[in-house]
């Protein structure tokens, strides 16, 4: 049973993709029942996931797998241990709450069909990422998520700047990308086979000489951090918000973003084994930490400040990593997920009732939007890392860990607490609070959406008692707390909360009329509105740098067919005289 | 690579490689698409050639080679037909069979 389990689980949505094209494009009763197809399969795909992570408890592992390419020493393989099976169980679970919520928000939407069949290829590739016991197989899943991804972010193709995000999601990915294959290919040609096994009891076994261990160690980390949007593979990540609100939701709580963390907690161990990958991580995830909390304070897009927060959320689990408590990040990841899925599923739902996501404009939606308003609260909370909701436990796990193995970390993990609930508390006043500038009021999103939205809420308020002490977490997370790093950090977090509560709910009119006059603070704002001017200074380089050297590569083509046949046998008269003289 | 004695199959790949070298350079020397059309069919001759003379290693004959030979033959035959009528058209269009002279891609 558990070896079906192990492979139903991502094999059932994916067989589902072309059923639910066909339901879909077969009549136009279809297109509605496409949505509850979808719904129906990732239940069942819940099922086997739950299956799996109750079984695997704890931490014993095994491996199922099936022949691909023989040549190559490549199997499919799945692999069923604690991270796999309690990570399937996540990212049905939630991708369930979430495709229930966009039959609701997606509702009269044109080309649903589309939209169900990438859903279900999207939830089916990252569980069998996850699932996957190899590093070609898991490459192979990591490219058709990032696909998935652009594809469904570029699915309103009739607005120009949706085009533009997917296009540009799936180009900045790409770096990453190709930085990830360069480390399958050289664990390949290194190892002679790509399962994660052999490459962990290779280093463990020191089979492998220290220096390669930190090239392969280099490669992941870039290739993770393309697809875990971390400084500089960022851009695409607020720029995605052009997609619909629930793909924002998949993207950032279940799916695309946790494929790069899952990637180095799966490597975990050739991570530990250097001083020096443990301290890249850890700065790698610092200086994102910083900046998506920096750059949330200054968006004035309710989508974009959540896309923020998740590149800083992000960046506190590579720290999680770099401090050398993996726990602690798969924890972060978990509990991420939630409060991220509420925190979009309340933001889709002010965008579904209003169509506005600028909080300048909105104001007041506590009076009628009730579950928005009290699922945004407990989100943001959780976010802050306020005891005893959901995000306290993994941050706390962190910076106690930090606290002692990097202290510098520690400061800078405080300070993003401050950020975090600054920029949290301030998306809450702006939205919920004030007066309204809406003409009308909108009433309260139909209860199709707000029921996913409520079980996230009591997940986020109550999650952690079944986390700590019903062992649902294959590790153990009853930790004795520190009451002295907690109350450090409760510090940190009043601070955030008395300036959030200042700046932009009792006097707002003194914020707004400052940063309007004092120069330092306009520039400030300018900078940050930006993204800091990463994305000026990759339009810069490919202006000055890539499209004249384009150019002038263009310049060798003439459109003449007897010079490019020239051409070709000029290369293949060399190539025959190389191996005429066996060089080749 | 010349280093072994020139058997039937060697003699025949050899052949298969200068009618393929034969074609690509009168591909890019003819000034006329029925030629550049008939270039392209020496070359497919080549290779067919090279598919056939793989089946001749050995003690025995590999039937399969020949098959995939005679199937080519017919594909070759095929496309080109296609490619005279694409040229009928394009000599109704430019006036002109001259590769040089029908330069749409660039500007």
């Amino acid at each position: 049973m558990i070896a079906y389990a192990a492979w139903l689980v991502w094999v059932l949505p994916l067989s589902a993709v072309p059923f639910a094209a066909i339901i879909g494009l077969a009549s136009d009763r279809g297109k509605k029942i496409a949505g509850w197809f979808a719904v129906a399969v990732i239940a069942v795909t819940t099922i086997f996931g739950f299956y799996l992570a109750a079984t695997f408890a704890s931490s014993a592992s095994s491996q199922i797998s099936a022949a691909w390419i023989p040549y190559l020493n490549v199997s499919v393989q799945v692999q069923v241990d604690g991270l796999s099976a309690l990570l399937s169980a996540f990212i049905c679970l939630l991708s369930l709450l979430i495709v229930i919520y966009s039959v609701g928000y997606m509702k009269g939407e044109n080309g649903l069909t589309r939209y169900y069949s990438l859903i279900l290829l999207f939830v089916g590739s990252m569980l069998a990422l996850v699932m996957a016991a190899n590093l070609i197989q898991l490459y192979f899943f990591w490219e058709l998520v990032g696909i998935c991804s652009a594809f469904l972010i570029a699915f309103y193709n009739d607005k120009p700047e949706a085009r533009r995000a997917g296009m540009k999601a799936f180009i900045v990915t790409r770096f990453g990308d190709i930085s990830l294959l360069i480390a399958v290919l050289f664990v390949l040609s290194v190892l002679k086979s790509s399962s994660f096994e052999s490459v962990l009891s290779a280093v463990s076994g020191k089979t492998i000489s220290q220096g390669t261990t930190e090239v392969i160690g280099v490669l992941l980390i870039v290739g993770a951090m393309g697809k875990s949007a971390q400084v500089p593979l960022h851009v695409w990540l607020p720029d995605a918000m052009e997609g619909p609100t629930p793909v924002s939701a998949l993207i950032h709580a279940a799916t695309m973003v946790n494929a790069g963390v899952y990637l180095i907690l799966r490597m975990f161990p050739l991570f530990q084994s250097s001083g020096f990958l443990l301290g890249l991580t850890t700065a790698v995830g610092v200086i994102s930490l910083l900046y998506g909390g920096a750059c949330a304070i200054a968006s004035e897009d309710f989508k974009r400040i959540l896309a923020y927060s998740t590149i800083s959320q992000l960046g506190l689990m590579f720290v999680g990593i770099g401090v050398d408590t993996s726990l602690g990040a798969t924890y972060q990841l978990i509990s991420q997920g939630f409060f991220k899925a509420l925190a979009f599923m309340v933001a889709g739902s002010v965008l579904h009732a209003t169509g506005l996501r600028d909080v300048e404009s909105l104001g007041g939606l506590k009076s009628t939007m009730k579950y928005s308003y009290i699922g945004f609260l407990v989100a943001i909370i959780g976010m802050s890392g306020i005891p005893p909701l959901l995000g306290f436990w993994s941050k706390d796990w962190i910076f106690s860990v930090s606290l002692t193995s990097n202290p510098i970390a520690a400061i800078l993990i405080l300070i993003s607490t401050v950020l975090t609930t600054v920029y949290g508390f301030r998306a809450l006043f702006k939205v919920f609070y004030g007066e309204s500038k809406l003409p009308k009021l909108p009433a309260e999103s139909p209860w199709i959406m707000v029921i996913p939205m409520g079980f996230l809420t009591i997940s986020v308020l109550l999650g952690w008692i079944f986390f700590n002490y019903q062992q649902i977490l294959p590790f153990p997370v009853v930790r004795s707390l520190n009451l002295a790093t907690v109350g450090v950090s409760l510090v940190f977090i009043a601070a955030g909360l008395y300036a959030a509560y200042v700046g932009f709910y009792s006097r707002t009119t003194a914020t707004q009329v400052a940063f309007q006059r004092i120069p330092s603070l306009i520039s400030l704002r300018k900078f940050l509105l930006e993204g800091m001017g990463f994305d000026a200074m990759y339009r810069a380089v490919y202006s000055r740098i890539i499209l004249p050297v384009a150019k002038s590569a263009s310049d060798i083509q003439t459109g003449e067919l007897g010079v490019n046949s020239a051409l070709m046998l000029a290369l293949l008269l060399v190539v025959l005289f190389l191996l005429a003289l066996q060089v080749i | 690579m010349f280093t072994i004695l020139p058997s039937v199959q060697t003699i025949f790949i050899i052949t298969a490689t200068i009618l393929v070298f034969i074609g690509i350079g009168s591909v890019s020397y003819s000034k006329n698409l029925i030629k550049t059309v008939m270039s392209f069919q020496v070359i497919v001759f080549g290779a067919n050639l090279a598919l056939f003379s793989s089946g001749l290693g050995g003690n025995s004959i590999d039937f399969m080679s020949q098959t995939f030979v005679l199937f080519s033959i017919l594909v070759g035959a095929s496309v080109e037909a296609v490619a005279f009528a694409l040229i009928v058209v394009v000599h109704k269009k430019y006036g002109t069979l001259n590769p040089r002279e029908i330069r749409r891609l660039r500007n």
